[in-house]
Parts: structure tokens; C-alpha cells; sequence
């Protein structure tokens, strides 16, 4: 089932697609152009801002990014920095919040609260990267298929539906074994446990789920009155995908990103949670190490340790779905017209 | 459509072969099982002449002839039920695996029983006065639902029901962990239902926010449409048309789905099964897989992916079956 | 030399069991999975049978250089009823030597012959050379009865274990738990007193400290944290016991190659680790007043000499050493030799979160000192089955469980146990260090029966240690044991320091009248077979072998041996 918020998200919007559930991206957007007379692009912008959560998220999240951003800034303490100086003689660990930190401290006398930004930034690194590249292999897959169709088309369909219906831990962890053991592939891609590693794994996994999702979108639109009319011009293929089809997918690829972008982080929390992550004994973190080591401060009752990083992780990962949703009202109206 | 059910059958034979040699190859490379099998019996590992009969024996010869050979030495060995012994102890793989399989699925269809039901009536709920305050409420909650990972509402539950409930009354209102409490024998269903709450509840955060936006959709889709128009302007009153018309119609794709998701339950639900050590599937692939198991990964992943490739089949028959719209050419 | 092929052999050998949990278990494998079952039992006991091609059979010919007479008591019988003879000894000693997958030979592989003596209920055994830790040996019998070819018994005891001569019996055995009742033909004083004993898996510390907070398991046995105790202190009835016994952790200069091969380089790091603040942030929160361990390898006891480790930390001697062979700082503050500055990688298990602090705490200091560390982890599994094993690592720490005979110190630090290609990695000299010296001190020792001059040639050896910078100890790991006061009672505490663990579980009382005691292990068996490799992890002996399996001498809770029930008198040990 889905166990797995982000990735089960888009695939199941994405099997809802394939199954023929109408969210017909742009089939009525013509409606709106005349009713209003003003460009789709306007229209989408205005259907996001209208999408009240969807604006606040994005400006939660425009702070969050730049707050982690300018960690150094921001972070009181370094990444792996006990914070040990202050008396003499005293322990450091598991402080409780405001004492000597406003999150407290934890079991190596950290400050959670910079780690909890330092843990964000590879989180997000994370996400964004593995987005960026499961969204342009997706996209050109998908972009493929749904043009050309025949067996290339049939195959994606086939090996994605197996893919993505697999439970995601045990496709990760069956590709990261493959991967760990070929000796060529290490060199390029780095230690297993090494945040390189991890992104280009992801993206292996991720790009499928955007296939789908774009060769879905392709297929519609190449039925189109102007993508006939360029073809009937005599355009050729590669003009037709990338003047007509791409252009005109945008919005289903910025929400595709998106919803990659938190299923990516997702992923890497569980990756983590379950000891397949990022190597914590370099005294670097992530959001997913930092939850897995609230696991062990559940029954010494350390709720600082348990709380701050969950809520925080709930908080983004709500952020990106948010937008996510915001999105994909705004580039498929037929809903949001409903709701008038 | 008779047509249509035999192509589609027919489609799943060679599918069904070239994802078992596919997995073949990817379990070979990813658990190394030679290593794995001289790590956990390095006497053996020492004397050439075992490992050359063990390489034969179980067909793990290198190289890409290699593999290919080693699949049908394996497939023969699947198919006449003479299946390879785990590396560890060499004990036989399927009486382990029968038992997380039932598990998991008592597990997994309790799970989706609840989660799919409340999910359906929480998108109904919506539906059925979109962008009012229910609306907003069901798929505020849905999100809020997908953003809460199962290993922190897990850890959280625990914590809340087990470690803090006996501090608070003298004793746990819910288990921690187990399918049983250490030391029965035999079957139960009250304990069983008993232990089976936590986890439950895990999978069915996310269940419920799946189904509830999938039937809010698919519902809204249906009320809109041109013939439910022409039925309300032909004076049937609103609750006939809801339930006469649109709810049959919106389930078709929600059944579907439905079907792809319990075909996806025989894979364990593996964060839930870990967390609470519910001995399903789940913990079964992670404990094979930590020993690199490859006689006991295999099955594992022929059972998951026969399942998964069943019910897409069935999935697509049933869409085909249930929406005349679909065109079987 | 004495060290022939065959003292060597000879002085490695240790009773099965004791290999079996020996050395490098290291208990806290809970970063994996659930139920998985890394545990460093297998890392040490994978090498610890480096006999390669050299078994030899009972009746191969040879003078025997010792020999010992059991006397088995007279009314010593299985659980079914059937009395205990000089046939299950034999077969033993053939399921051992002869079983495809044994798991270690060691000891046994010295033997030239069993055989009854004057009567069914008398064993004697030779030997091909004295051989000191002859205690280990017969540390659990097979019943020849119970198995169908007693020179292989890897078939045997895949689901169920179907005798046993202790007070207890298992009555089933599966993934989710073990089922002990008592052994109604138990001759000895000690019965089992609850009506039934249950282990049950726990996936990790965590899951195994909140199933004990709930009440659904009696006694744990973790490895002790600071967040142990604070997670049992609001509930009144449980109650923590902390002993300190053969548990203890190091760190371990890799030399075969890389940066340690060096020996200046390697004293100067050894040198500039700050032990004292590693005590202060590390091993304090855990134990107050945690003071360092400096016998070396080994625990407090008959073979520690405690100045050996001591003031290990000399940062100025440090550097000047260094300045004087031809390395100085660089740019960036690091020493560099023509103008290279090596990368020490620093290796632990994955998940170990106190592990990954102590890398967090220290690499800082060791980069402000000059040494370029970095982590190097991976999971248990990797670190303990393989990378230790290939000497795959620069610095690693974990810890060791010393069973009472320090033989382990032979197999761990002589020159022939350093595994190469050519004995197939097996062998647990995984420091790589050869140090000819000491390694005839280890094997003097082995096959010196006086204790004194035993522990004498020991103490020589650790000392050659020290000056080779092998490894610094840094704490005798206490062992601890957790149980609710409410659930269990009796002597709960009076073995935890014990090699056999919790090992009198059978004279523990059930205080609430549930009929019975449960026991969360951390990590699960995966199968039976007490002579194939199945068995090589400690918490296999502890729910399986030494519940189930008596033999000559059992473990005490000082680290030495007693004689058991089984012996009707002290073995008669005669050297020829």
C-alpha cells in the first residue's frame, strides 16, 4: 500500500491517469481564455494565488530555504559542534530546550536546533537535486514515448507498473546493493553512504514515476488542433516535441518536480531510517538521520529530540505537498472551475 | 472482450519471465550470494572442491552466460518445488515464507479494509459540497495525512499507547511489538486484532489520505458530467442520482486502483512490520537481505512481483469490465 | 622453535562454545534491520578457525603428550531419560571435527583419541601436545542419540532442538520465540523453578527498552547507555544492573598498509588521541567516574597489568617525533611527508549512535592536532564479516567480549592469524600486526599450564603491544541487565557478568504468578545447529547452546571455570 507519501502521491495521480480517471490537464483551459480573456499563464498564476495553503506554503518555505541557506548565518553552532565549553565538569548531552540551547542538545551534546538547519540543507540538497534529474530523465522518456508510442511506449508502461506498484524501500535497497557491488559504478557515484550516492540512486528510482506523468500529458497534446496543423506544415518531430509538446507540458513538469522534490526527501528519511543513508558518524546530518535518532529518544523520554525534528520534517514535506496541490489546481482548472 | 482477456494473458507469460530473470540478475548482483554464502560458512568457503559443487549445485557461475545458465538452473529448481536452501543453516526457504506471507496478509487486508473504507466515505463527504469547509477540511487533512511519514507516526504511537499509557494507568493500553504476546501458541483473533491496531492505524494514515482525495476526484468528475446533467434536469431527485448513478460510476476507477494497491500488500508493508516487528514479508525481505540471502530473496521477490503483475492484470480487466467506455480493440 | 605447526594449532583451540560468543562480539549490531543478525559473534569466529587443511582424526598416529579422565556422574541422564556416556562425548568430538560447516575445529583438532574408559560413564582423551585451555573443551555435549550420523550433523537440528541436560528443555522454536520448560529428568540440584521461559526478538534497544516499560517483557540485556537509564527511571519497577566484566572497547591502529603502516606515524596519532576528554564526553555520561581501561586487550583480572596502557596521550613527544622523521605541518595545518598528507579512515558500524558521536567528538580534535580523519562507516555486517576480516580500514573501535582464557589473545594478535589470500581471510589478527616476539610469548602461553607463568608471558606480550602501538584500550564496557521487579525475582543478577550471560535463568522466580518469564533478545538465531556456523552469534549461545547443552565446565560470573553436574570428580589431567 502506499506507505510512502511523496513518490505514492504522484503515482497514484499518475495511475488514476493511466486508468483513465479524467484530470484532463488542459482540456478545458480554452474555457477559461474566453471567459476571462486573460493568458493561461496568468490564469494558472492566478489559480495558484487563489489556493490560500498553496501561497502560505510557498512563503513558509521561500523562509525556510533561505533560513537554511544562509546556515552559517543562522545556525548558532556548527554541524558537529558540542556545545561542552560552557561549565567545566557538566554534562552536555540531552539537554533539555532552553537550556543552553533552544532546542536542547543531543546525545553527543549537539545543538539541535543548528542541526536541525544544517540536517535541512542536505535534505533539501537532496530533494532538489534528485528532482532536477528525475524530472529531465523522466521528461524525456516520458516526452518520447508518449510521442512516438508503439513497443518503446508499451515497455515504459510494463516496467513502470512493475516498478512502481514494488514497495519503493525494496526497490532502493535492491538497486543500492547492485550498485555498492560494481566496482566502476562506486567510482562515479561514491560511497554508499556518501549524499552522491544517495541523489543519483534516487533519481534512478525517481525519473519513472515523471515518465508516466509526462508521456501522459504528450499524448494528449499531440492530439491537439495545433500539433496536427504543425505536422500538417510539415514541422518535423523535434520541433513539434520541443516548440509545441514541452512548452505546452510546463506546468505538468513543475508540479512533477514538485511532488519528486518531497517524495525525494521522503526517500532519503527512509533510506536513513531504516540505516541505508547518509554516514552520521562524519558529523554531517540529514532530516532523515536526525529521525531516525529520535527513534532512540522515545523511551528515555528525550520529546525534544522526537518533536522538533518530526514536526519539522512534517512542516516541509507539507510545505512542497501544498504547493504541489496548488500547482496542479492551476494547471488543471477543471477542478478549481468546480468549486465555483 | 473475451479477445482482450486472452491478449492480456498472454502478455503476462513472457512478462511474468523476463521480470523473474530480471530480478534474477539484479538479486545476483546485489546480494553476491556466493560471498554471502562463504561469509556465513567460512569453513566450507576454504575448501575449493564444496564451493565448486555449491557454484554447480545452485548454478552461480559468472559472467553473462554465466547468469543466464544459472536462471534456468534456478527456474527448473522453482518450478519442481526443489528450491535452494537459505545460506544460513541451510534451512528450507518456504515454510518461513508461507507464514510471513499469511501474516502480511492479514495484516495488509485488515489495513486497506480500513483504510479504504474511511478513506472512500471521508472523499464522499467532500464531494458532495465541494469547496465548503468539509472540502477544505477533508483535503487539508489528506495532505497533512501524506506528509506524516509511517516511521514517525509509528514511533509516536508507541511511544503514546505503550511506553506513556503504562507510566500514566500501571499498564499498556496496546502492544509495542509482536503478533502475539511472548509465549502463545496457537491462534487467537481477540489478541490477534489486538496486536494489529498500531500498525493498522500506521498504514491507514496514509491509506485514508490516498482514497479520500482518489473518490473526491473521481466523484466530482462524475457529478459534473453531462449525463448526470441531463439526469438532474430531468428531475431525479439529487440522492437518486448520487447513489443510483454517480457512486457507481466513480468507483470504477477507484476499484482499479484498489486492485493495484492489494496486489501491492503481498510485498509487506515493511515500515509498519519493522517497527512494530510484525513477522510479515517486510521483515522477512530485511532480514534475508541484511544476510544477503539470495535463496531466500528469490522467492521472496517472484511471489511480490507475481502478485503485483497479477492484479495489474486484473486491474486493467476490471476497468475494461467495469467502463463500457473503454474501447477493447 | 616451539612454535611448530602443531603448538600453534594447539594453542588456538578453545572449546566451541567459547569461540563461539568470543572475542569480538559486539553487541550492538541494532543499526540494521529488525531481526537481523550482524552480530561481530561471526566477524571473530570467521577467522577463529584458521586450522585451513590441517584436521587430523582420531587414531592418526602420534605420542600423546597429555592426556585427561573424565568421570561422568553417575546419574547424569538427557531429558528423556537416557543416561550421559563416554558415547556422547565421541560424538561430539566427531560432530565437530567431521560435520560439513563446522564452525571452528580449534582445540578438538589436538585430540588423538576419545574413548570410553572403564566403564560406559568414564571418558579418556589425549592429546598431541599439552594444551593449557583443555577447560573450553567439551563446553557442550551432543547426544549421539539425537542425531543420525554423528560425523555430520548438519542436517540435524534445523527446527527444533531435541535434547538437552540442563534444567531446562526447549520446547519450541520459531521466528517470534523460543519456549523453554523444565527438564523433568533433571538430576541436578538446581531445577528450573518457572513453569516456562520465553525469548523473544527485539529488533533494537529501543523497541526492547519500551517493551519492558510496557510490561511485555521480564528482563533485557542491552548494551548499557546513559538513555537506558533514563528511559527506566520514571517506573519504579525496573531495576538496572551494572556489571563490569570481559566487555571492553578499543581502538585499532590498522598497520598491514596505509598510513599506519608507518610505525612513527602511527605512535604520533596513538599519541595525540586526547583519552582523557574521550572519557570526559564519551564514556562518562555512561558510567560515572568512568575510568580508562590500560591492561590492553584484555579486563581487569589474573593477566592485567594496569600500567601498561597508562598515559597514553603525549601530544608534544607527539609532534616532535614527527619533526624529527621528516614530517611537518602544511598549509592547512596537517602533518604531510613530501608533501602528502595521508587520510586516515576511521571505521565503525552504522547505527551505533554512541560510535558515531565518538567519531563526531574526536575527528575534530584529531584535524586540530594535524591528522586528516575522516569516517568510514558502513553497517555491522560490512564492518565485522568483511572489512575487518580484508583489513579493509585505518582505525577502527569496537568492542570485545574476552572469555575467561585468554587464549583469545593468540588468535587475535599473532603473527600467522593475520588473514591473507592465502588462508582466505580467515584469521582475526585484523590489525595485521606481526610482532615475532610477542607472538612466541602468546603460544608459550597457551601450553603453560601454571597460571602464573602463564600470566606472566601474557603480560609480556601486551606490553610488546604498547610499544607497537596496536591498539589503545579505552573502557571495560560494563554488561547490564534490565528487568522489572514487578515480573521476576531471584538471583537475576548474579551472572551478568558471567561469559554464559543470564545464564541461571532457571533458579530466576516468577514474581507476578503469569506462569512464566520473558526474555527480549536483541538479535535472533537463525537456526539450531550448535556445530555449523548457524551458531556463531553470541546471542545463539545464549538462548540455545548454554541453555540446553551442559558440559564439563561452565563459565563463572568472575570470569573462571566450575565443574558442572555432568562430572562426577575434577577431570584427572596427566602430562606425559
Amino acid at each position: 500500500m502506499t506507505e510512502f507519501a511523496g513518490i505514492s502521491q504522484t503515482t497514484a495521480s499518475q495511475q488514476m491517469q493511466h486508468l483513465g480517471v479524467p484530470s484532463d490537464p488542459t482540456g478545458d483551459a480554452s474555457i477559461g481564455i474566453l471567459k476571462t480573456s486573460m493568458s493561461p499563464k496568468r490564469m494558472a498564476l492566478k489559480r495558484f494565488v487563489n489556493h490560500r495553503a498553496a501561497l502560505i506554503s510557498t512563503i513558509v518555505l521561500v523562509c525556510i530555504i533561505i533560513f537554511v541557506a544562509l546556515a552559517p548565518l543562522t545556525a548558532r553552532y556548527g554541524v558537529n559542534e558540542s556545545i561542552f565549553k560552557a561549565e567545566a565538569n557538566r554534562p552536555n548531552q540531552n539537554l533539555a530546550p532552553f537550556d543552553l540551547a533552544w532546542f536542547g542538545t543531543d546525545g553527543n551534546g549537539r545543538d539541535l536546533y543548528s542541526r536541525i538547519i544544517y540536517g535541512a540543507q542536505v535534505s533539501l540538497l537532496i530533494g532538489l537535486f534528485t528532482a532536477i534529474g528525475s524530472v529531465m530523465l523522466g521528461t524525456l522518456v516520458g516526452g518520447i514515448a508518449g510521442y512516438k508510442g508503439g513497443w518503446l511506449d508499451d515497455i515504459l508502461m510494463r516496467v513502470t507498473d512493475i516498478f512502481l506498484a514494488l514497495p519503493l524501500l525494496v526497490v532502493l535497497v535492491i538497486v543500492r546493493g547492485m550498485l555498492k557491488n560494481v566496482s566502476w559504478v562506486t567510482t562515479i557515484m561514491g560511497e554508499a553512504s556518501s549524499v552522491r550516492f544517495l541523489v543519483i540512486l534516487l533519481t534512478i528510482i525517481g525519473w519513472m514515476g515523471v515518465a508516466r506523468l509526462i508521456r501522459g500529458q504528450v499524448k494528449q497534446l499531440k492530439e491537439r488542433e495545433f500539433v496536427e496543423a504543425a505536422r500538417a506544415l510539415g514541422a518535423t518531430s523535434k520541433r513539434i516535441m520541443f516548440r509545441h509538446l514541452l512548452p505546452n507540458s510546463v506546468g505538468q513538469i513543475m508540479v512533477a518536480l514538485t511532488f519528486a522534490v518531497v517524495g525525494a526527501i521522503a526517500a532519503e528519511a527512509t533510506l536513513s531510517f531504516f540505516g541505508y543513508g547518509p554516514d552520521a558518524g562524519s558529523g554531517m546530518t540529514s532530516l532523515g538521520l536526525l529521525i531516525r535518532d529520535s527513534k532512540k529518544a522515545v523511551p528515555p523520554g528525550y520529546w525534544w529530540l522526537v518533536v522538533f525534528p518530526g514536526v519539522f520534517f512534517i512542516i516541509l514535506s507539507l510545505c512542497i505537498n501544498f504547493i504541489g496541490d496548488g500547482l496542479r489546481d492551476a494547471v488543471d482548472p477543471k477542478m478549481q472551475q468546480e468549486l465555483k | 472482450m473475451l479477445r482482450f482477456i486472452v491478449r492480456r494473458l498472454l502478455w503476462a507469460i513472457p512478462t511474468l519471465f523476463i521480470v523473474t530473470f530480471v530480478v534474477y540478475c539484479a538479486l545476483r548482483l546485489a546480494t553476491n550470494p556466493l560471498a554471502s554464502y562463504a561469509r556465513a560458512n567460512p569453513r566450507i568457503a576454504k575448501q575449493p572442491e564444496k564451493m565448486a559443487q555449491y557454484i554447480e549445485e545452485n548454478g552461480l557461475w559468472p559472467g553473462i552466460g554465466g547468469y543466464i545458465r544459472g536462471y534456468f538452473v534456478w527456474l527448473k529448481g522453482f518450478v519442481t518445488g526443489n528450491w535452494q536452501v537459505s545460506i544460513k543453516g541451510s534451512r528450507p526457504v518456504w515454510p518461513n515464507l508461507k507464514d510471513a506471507l499469511i501474516n502480511t496478509l492479514r495484516l495488509g487486508l485488515m489495513a486497506s479494509l480500513v483504510g479504504i473504507s474511511i478513506g472512500l466515505a471521508l472523499g464522499i463527504f467532500a464531494a458532495l459540497k465541494p469547496g465548503r469547509l468539509r472540502d477544505t477540511a477533508v483535503n487539508t487533512g489528506a495532505l497533512i495525512g501524506f506528509s506524516i511519514q509511517p516511521f514517525i507516526s509509528a514511533v509516536l504511537l508507541q511511544l503514546f499507547f505503550a511506553v506513556q499509557w503504562s507510566k500514566w494507568f500501571g499498564e499498556p493500553l496496546l502492544p509495542t511489538s509482536g503478533m502475539y504476546p511472548p509465549g502463545h501458541t496457537g491462534f487467537d483473533p481477540v489478541l490477534m486484532l489486538k496486536y494489529m491496531i498500531l500498525p493498522v492505524i500506521v498504514v491507514s494514515i496514509q491509506t485514508i489520505a490516498a482514497y479520500s482525495r482518489y473518490m473526491r476526484a473521481s466523484l466530482l468528475d462524475v457529478l459534473n458530467s453531462d449525463y448526470l446533467r441531463t439526469a438532474r434536469s430531468k428531475g431525479i431527485s439529487e440522492r437518486r442520482v448520487l447513489v443510483k448513478h454517480a457512486l457507481r460510476n466513480a468507483m470504477v476507477p477507484i476499484v482499479t486502483l484498489a486492485a493495484l494497491d492489494v496486489g501491492a500488500i503481498v510485498g509487506g508493508l515493511i515500515i509498519s512490520e519493522a517497527i512494530f516487528e510484525y513477522p510479515g514479508m517486510g521483515m522477512f525481505f530485511l532480514t534475508a537481505e541484511a544476510n544477503g540471502d539470495f535463496p531466500e530473496l528469490m522467492p521472496w521477490m517472484v511471489i511480490v512481483t507475481s502478485s503485483v503483475i497479477l492484479f495489474n492484470l486484473l486491474a486493467d480487466l476490471a476497468y475494461a469490465w467495469l467502463d463500457p467506455r473503454i474501447r477493447l480493440d | 622453535m616451539r612454535t611448530s605447526k602443531g603448538s600453534k594449532i594447539a594453542a588456538l583451540a578453545v572449546g566451541l562454545s567459547l569461540i563461539v560468543a568470543a572475542c569480538g562480539d559486539d553487541k550492538d549490531a541494532s543499526s540494521t534491520t529488525a531481526g537481523s543478525e550482524t552480530t561481530a559473534g561471526s566477524e571473530t569466529t570467521a577467522g577463529s578457525d584458521t586450522t585451513g587443511g590441517s584436521e587430523t582424526t582420531a587414531g592418526e598416529g602420534g605420542e600423546a603428550a597429555m592426556r585427561i579422565t573424565y568421570d561422568i556422574a553417575e546419574e547424569a541422564v538427557w531429558d528423556d531419560g537416557s543416561p550421559i556416556t563416554a558415547d556422547d562425548f565421541i560424538c561430539t568430538y566427531d560432530a565437530v571435527m567431521n560435520t560439513v560447516g563446522s564452525l571452528s575445529t580449534v582445540g578438538y583438532d589436538q585430540i588423538l583419541s576419545v574413548a570410553a574408559g572403564e566403564s560406559e560413564k568414564q571418558v579418556v582423551v589425549e592429546f598431541k601436545t599439552v594444551y593449557a585451555p583443555y577447560r573450553g573443551l567439551f563446553s557442550g555435549l551432543v547426544k549421539k542419540a539425537a542425531v543420525a550420523d554423528c560425523n555430520d550433523i548438519s542436517g540435524d537440528l534445523q527446527t527444533e532442538f531435541t535434547f538437552s541436560n540442563r534444567p531446562y528443555k526447549l520446547e519450541s522454536w520459531d521466528e517470534t520465540q523460543a519456549v523453554f520448560v523444565p527438564n523433568e529428568n533433571y538430576w541436578g540440584e538446581d531445577k528450573a523453578v518457572t513453569p516456562k521461559v520465553v525469548f523473544v526478538p527485539k529488533a533494537d534497544q529501543e523497541t526492547e527498552i519500551a517493551s519492558l516499560l510496557a510490561s511485555e517483557v521480564d528482563f533485557i540485556y542491552p548494551q548499557y547507555s546513559p538513555e537506558t537509564a533514563d528511559a527506566v527511571a520514571g517506573d519504579a519497577n525496573v531495576k538496572v544492573s551494572i556489571q563490569f566484566g570481559g566487555d571492553y572497547e578499543g581502538l585499532y591502529f590498522q598497520q598491514q598498509e596505509g598510513p599506519f603502516a608507518d610505525p612513527i606515524f602511527r605512535q604520533a596519532f596513538a599519541q595525540s588521541i586526547d583519552i582523557d576528554s574521550m572519557m570526559t564526553q564519551i564514556y562518562s555520561p555512561i558510567v560515572e567516574g568512568a575510568e580508562q581501561l590500560t591492561c590492553g586487550p584484555i579486563v581487569p583480572g589474573r593477566y592485567c597489568d594496569e600500567t601498561t596502557f597508562q598515559d597514553t596521550y603525549d601530544p608534544e613527544a607527539a609532534a616532535a617525533l614527527l619533526e624529527e622523521n621528516g614530517w611537518a605541518k602544511d598549509g592547512s595545518g596537517m602533518w604531510a611527508k613530501d608533501g602528502e598528507v595521508p587520510e586516515i579512515r576511521w571505521m565503525i558500524n552504522t547505527g551505533n549512535t554512541r560510535r558515531e558521536g565518538a567519531q563526531a567528538f574526536l575527528i575534530p580534535l584529531m584535524q586540530a592536532a594535524g591528522f586528516n580523519v575522516v569516517a568510514d562507516n558502513c553497517e555491522a555486517e560490512c564492518v565485522f564479516q568483511q572489512r575487518l576480516p580484508s583489513l579493509d580500514y585505518d582505525l577502527g573501535m569496537y568492542i570485545s567480549t574476552a572469555p575467561p582464557d585468554p587464549q583469545y589473545l593468540t588468535s587475535s594478535f599473532a603473527c600467522d592469524q593475520i588473514p591473507t589470500e592465502e588462508n582466505n581471510f580467515a584469521g582475526q589478527n585484523s590489525q595485521g600486526w606481526c610482532n615475532e616476539e610477542a607472538t612466541d610469548l602468546l603460544y608459550k602461553a597457551d601450553a603453560t599450564v601454571d597460571l602464573d607463568e602463564r600470566a606472566g608471558y601474557i603480560k609480556d606480550a601486551i606490553k610488546l603491544m604498547r610499544e607497537d602501538w596496536v591498539m589503545i584500550p579505552t573502557f571495560q564496557f560494563p554488561k547490564s541487565g534490565v528487568y522489572r521487579t514487578d515480573k521476576v525475582g531471584g538471583p537475576v543478577e548474579d551472572e551478568l557478568n558471567n561469559y554464559a550471560a543470564f545464564i541461571n535463568f532457571h533458579q530466576w522466580t516468577d514474581v507476578d504468578g503469569d506462569g512464566q518469564i520473558v526474555i527480549g533478545a536483541e538479535q535472533w538465531p537463525g537456526c539450531l545447529n550448535p556445530i555449523t556456523e548457524c551458531a556463531n552469534s553470541s546471542w545463539y549461545v545464549w538462548t540455545i547452546s548454554f541453555p540446553l547443552q551442559m558440559g564439563v565446565y561452565d563459565t563463572t560470573n568472575d570470569g573462571d571455570y566450575k565443574l558442572t553436574p555432568l562430572m562426577a570428580s575434577e577431570p584427572v589431567v596427566e602430562t606425559l
